[in-house]
């Protein structure tokens, strides 16, 4: 009797799947040990598991190895390698409370160049190719559907657009008795950009109950995998 | 008879009552009177005849205490007179006097509140008259007297240096000189010789010429007995006392010029029409005082004879100069009493008048300090001059006595007792007084704007009547700024003429109070209470439900295990897979099917999470599974995230095991990465295994820019990191297809991505890749084993999810029941 060394690889990790949820699930329950002991476990392997990709597709393909090759080699283009090097040294300085200063410099480039990518693709990307989406929904040339659905569906978009943005909106005036209060039309525009935003929240809870209903399924299929595993392992007795 | 009720009781009275004969309350304004059966008080008018004995205990003290320091010294003095002089001296001036005091019975002109305020004393009226009659002697004696000393006739007052004025005064029946003269022309009758007359013009201080003292002495006996009836009554009931003086004019001449010269004047002036009522007794009295000081002096000046007043006059004369005009000796006009001197000089009664109402009234009470006795010498006098002189306090033409003048001016007499009323009694009693009188004596112009009415105190402005008020104020002229209506009528000055000189408008007030609304108000007050909570530890209270979550959880729980746990296991095919597919999933299939070209490029982006791989796995699965089918593309596989890595490779393991394809590893660097992979995917991911770059591998030949790839396949569990990968890409993929995979909770929000057609392909969660699995040759796949259990999942999901919103009201509207049965 022998068990192919794939079968039994993947019915002991069907298994240790099958363990590791039903422990998690046991949290329904209330914490427990081995809870813990497996939530700890899956915060250990996953910050090695980021500390080998790191390493194994990061630092040292792209990082140390060009620096130690451009050294060993006398390539010039080393040189550029090393700014990100000494600028990765001076982020590992935070740890060091005396020398944390030393990790502003690249902590405000990181921060300088990723809020300008942020913003410049946010501006770029989003804002304006969604203020054109909902602009040209009203051209019913390219419309796809009957014109008149397409003009309903553009003005319910632009209805829930400017709903949801006055929904936002802040602004008040003060009237002459002293109250508070938003201007009449922004008022109404915020009523129904109320219920656009209660109904994407409910979407949103929507998907995340599916989600979730899927990840439940998957991992109840585990059970049937780990049979299957077993029945595997089974038919090689 | 009418009647009139009472305003406190009700009650009928006679309309003749003050008082309610049931209540004794008043039934008459204390100011009708005044208000409305008089006409209003005007400044100037003449005292009314009024009962005012009441008024007597208002006077202040200092007026009472020398009003009857005057009665005592008067009563002292008669007392005397009666016993050293010679009885008869004055048997002439008896006519005159007889005549003067009949005139005054009959004119009755004194009025009641001057009898009233002697206490219904006529002892003191008399006294007063002596003072007059003496005065009259002493003028009489004076005019014969200064035949002989004096020569200087431009030193006479106009009336009296007139050969004429005498008669003239005589027609008009109002000047001095007629019954002077008279006076004097009798004098010179019975008592040629008699140092009488030089007493009279020293007593008067007299100095006129021998012209003045021909027009007295030139009327007869006869025309003065025409004038008796003129001659008031108090200077008629002293011929008695003046006789009994030996003389007359001793006490008047003696006088001070600011006491007698209204009396002179309105003796020879006005003395028909009201020469009595317009001194108050009162002030008789205090002339009294003087005289009683200086009747001494009278009384000496008779004795010895030596009454003539002159640069080197008698001593007692000399103290009365000094009195009189304060300035006796300085010049030639000195040496006349100042107050004699100007008296026929018109145009400046008004101001001397005025000018003396400026001085304090105690100021021309002679005091008895400075008083020379009768047998004091010249010594004495010098004495008393530096006083006279020091004292000053009556301006020149007050000293000048012009102002006491006023008969040839025409100014009445009233205007000078009231002048005098002015100077000697307070402010506001001299107001009163010429408000109060029944007809104001006409004023010349220039008086008006000499004599100004006298400021009252504010309490007897508040008595006056507010008719009264505004009428002093109009008499010198309407103001313009006196308010007519309002709380503040009659009152002028008190608001500004010129709009804008003020407050043109209401000042705003402001309120202090807080202007909130209700709604802010119970902001604010949580906001405050939140503040107080957060200083205060509150002890962890356990959940009272927890338990039940607990139970519900596990119920939920193991309700949902059981249903998907027998789909599963059972392996049903219950529920079928829709054929309707979404835009977003009919794209990516299309593209799949369609657009790509066989063996192309084409870049799987893994950015999920390994909690997230079934579902992304199930959904993807089908559409990577069709295009590998089709298309046989050369994959490439990229993760953005560390964790992606080897959930690339599970899925293509468990996918499409036995594929070739390309990992390029982890990219680094979230949105500046997915920026520079598309910039320069070779630069931005070398991906050197062994030393050698899998850009130099088969599948990536030809691939230098990110557009170099067909279709870009983004499996993401978020619509963050898929929208950084949308916004890196937008206009930069050219015509590279981009495809996205996603999980149920991040496809709605990428949806409008799709929409606006940045993305060309959406493939949401297993309703997503159901469809495509069910056109994919019906290849057994993740979806259609995990259908079933997805369906029945769900419908448990929803009922619960509707049950417990059904408990969670009927429990809350039977806590209400509850509370309301309670209440």
């Amino acid at each position: 009797m022998s068990i192919p060394t794939e079968v039994l690889y993947s019915a002991l990790s069907t298994l240790v799947s099958f363990l590791v949820t039903i422990v998690i699930l046991s949290y329904v329950i209330g914490d427990n040990p081995f809870f813990q002991v497996v939530l700890h476990i899956f915060i250990g392997v996953s910050v090695g598991y980021v500390l080998v990709v790191a390493w194994n597709q990061v630092i040292w393909p792209e990082l140390l190895h060009p620096v130690v090759a451009g050294i060993a080699l006398q390539d010039l283009r080393a040189v550029w390698l090393l700014l990100p090097l000494v600028g990765s040294l001076l982020l590992l300085m935070r740890a060091v409370p005396r020398v944390a200063i030393l990790g502003q410099l690249p902590m405000a480039y990181l921060v300088g160049v990723g809020s300008a990518v942020i913003v410049g693709g946010a501006v770029l990307g989003t804002l304006l190719p969604q203020i054109d989406a909902t602009i040209g929904a009203f051209d019913l040339r390219s419309a796809r559907l009957h014109p008149f659905l397409t003009l309903f569906s553009s003005v319910l978009i632009l209805v829930g657009v400017l709903g949801t943005l006055a929904y936002f909106h802040f602004g008040a005036r003060q009237l002459e008795d002293g109250t508070i209060r938003r201007n009449a039309l922004v008022g109404a525009l915020t009523w129904i950009g109320r219920v656009y935003i209660a109904v994407s929240l409910g979407v949103i809870f929507a998907g995340l109950v599916l989600t979730a209903l899927t990840a439940f399924i998957s991992r109840v299929a585990s059970f049937r995998e780990l049979f299957d595993a077993l029945d595997a392992i089974g038919k090689h007795f | 008879m009418a009647e009139i009720k009472c305003p406190m009781c009700g009650k009928p009275n006679p309309d003749d009552l003050d008082a309610c004969q049931f209540c004794e309350a008043r039934l008459k304004p204390v100011t009708d009177e005044l208000s409305r059966s008089q006409p209003p008080i005007h400044v100037g008018d003449e005292p009314t005849k009024k009962d005012t004995a009441e008024l007597e205990p208002v006077l202040p003290k200092w007026l009472r205490e020398v009003r009857q320091q005057a009665r005592e010294s008067v009563e002292e003095q008669d007392e005397e007179q009666e016993q050293q002089e010679p009885v008869g001296a004055g048997d002439q001036h008896e006519d005159l006097l007889a005549g003067l005091q009949s005139d005054i019975e009959e004119d009755e002109i004194v009025p009641d509140w001057l009898s009233n305020l002697h206490g219904g004393e006529p002892s003191e009226i008399q006294d007063a008259i002596e003072i007059s009659e003496d005065r009259l002697r002493a003028i009489s004696g004076d005019a014969e007297s200064s035949n002989s000393d004096m020569g200087t006739g431009d030193r006479l007052p106009g009336w009296a240096s007139h050969p004429d004025a005498a008669q003239e005064t005589r027609e008009g029946g109002e000047t001095l000189g007629d019954w002077l003269a008279r006076e004097v022309g009798k004098e010179k009758a019975q008592e040629a010789g008699e140092k009488a007359p030089e007493e009279s013009r020293a007593g008067f201080g007299l100095r006129g010429d021998a012209e003045t003292d021909l027009s007295f002495q030139g009327e007869s006996v006869d025309e003065s007995a025409q004038f008796e009836g003129e001659i008031p009554s108090w200077l008629r009931v002293d011929e008695n006392d003046a006789t009994s003086e030996g003389g007359i004019g001793t006490k008047p001449l003696e006088e001070p010029a600011y006491r007698e010269a209204p009396e002179d004047v309105q003796v020879g002036e006005s003395a028909q029409d009201e020469p009595v009522d317009a001194m108050p007794d009162w002030l008789s009295s205090l002339g009294e005082e003087t005289d009683g000081h200086q009747a001494g002096g009278d009384e000496t000046v008779a004795g010895n004879g030596q009454a003539v007043k002159d640069d080197q006059g008698p001593p007692g004369a000399e103290s009365e100069l000094s009195f009189g005009a304060s300035r006796p000796e300085s010049s030639d006009e000195d040496e006349i009493p100042a107050w004699l001197a100007q008296m026929g000089e018109e145009e400046h009664q008004d101001e001397a008048v005025h000018s003396a109402s400026e001085a304090g009234p105690e100021e021309r009470i002679p005091r008895p300090a400075v008083q020379p006795e009768a047998d004091e010498g010249w010594q004495d006098l010098s004495e008393v001059k530096p006083f006279a002189l020091e004292q000053d306090v009556v301006p020149n033409e007050a000293a000048d006595g012009s102002a006491l003048l006023g008969e040839e001016d025409g100014a009445g007499p009233g205007e000078d007792v009231d002048a005098l009323f002015s100077i000697e009694m307070p402010d506001w009693l001299s107001a009163v007084e010429q408000s109060a009188g029944p007809q104001a004596s006409p004023e010349p112009e220039a008086d008006s704007e000499v004599i100004r009415p006298a400021e009252l105190p504010s309490w007897v402005q508040a008595m006056r009547p507010v008719e009264a008020f505004v009428s002093g104020e109009g008499a010198g002229g309407e103001r313009s700024d006196t308010e007519q209506k309002g709380p503040l009528a009659g009152l002028s000055g008190v608001l500004p003429l010129v709009p804008g000189v003020g407050p043109s408008s209401k000042p705003k007030t402001y309120s202090i109070k807080l202007q909130a609304s209700e709604d802010q108000l119970a902001s604010a007050e949580q906001l405050e209470q939140l503040l107080e909570a957060e200083s205060y530890p509150r002890p962890a209270i356990p959940r009272p439900g927890l338990p039940a979550q607990r139970w519900l959880r596990m119920t939920i729980f193991a309700l949902l295990l059981i249903v998907v746990g027998f789909f599963l296991f059972a392996g049903t095919s219950v529920m079928y897979i829709p054929l309707s597919v979404t835009a977003g999933t009919a794209q990516a299939l299309n593209i799949v099917r369609e657009e790509l070209l066989p063996d192309a490029a084409v870049l799987m982006v893994f950015d999920y999470q390994a909690a997230f791989a079934p579902e992304l796995e199930a959904s993807a699965a089908p559409l990577v599974d069709h295009m590998m089918l089709l298309k046989h593309p050369r994959l490439t596989l990229l993760a953005s995230k560390p964790s992606a890595t080897g959930l690339s490779e599970r899925f293509m393991h468990n996918t499409q095991p036995g594929q070739s394809y390309v990992n390029l590893g982890y990219l680094p660097g979230d949105a500046a990465g997915a920026l520079a992979f598309v910039e320069n995917p070779r630069s931005a991911k070398p991906a050197i295994v062994d030393g050698q770059s899998q850009w130099e591998t088969p599948a990536l030949q030809g691939v230098t820019l990110v557009s170099d790839f067909a279709a870009i396949f983004l499996l993401t569990d978020e619509a963050d990191t898929a929208r950084i990968w949308i916004e890196q890409l937008h206009n930069r993929r050219g015509a590279t297809r981009l495809v996205l995979i996603s999980s149920s909770q991040a496809g709605p929000l990428l949806v409008p991505y799709m929409e606006s057609g940045q993305i060309d392909g959406l493939v949401v969660g297993l309703e997503g890749g159901a469809p495509i699995e069910k056109v994919n040759s019906n290849r057994p796949g993740t979806v259609r084993r995990y259908w079933d259990a997805y369906g029945f999942g769900l419908i448990i999901t929803i009922t619960m999810i509707v049950a417990g919103s059904f408990w969670n009201l009927f429990s809350g509207w039977q806590a209400n029941r509850k509370k309301t049965g309670e209440k």
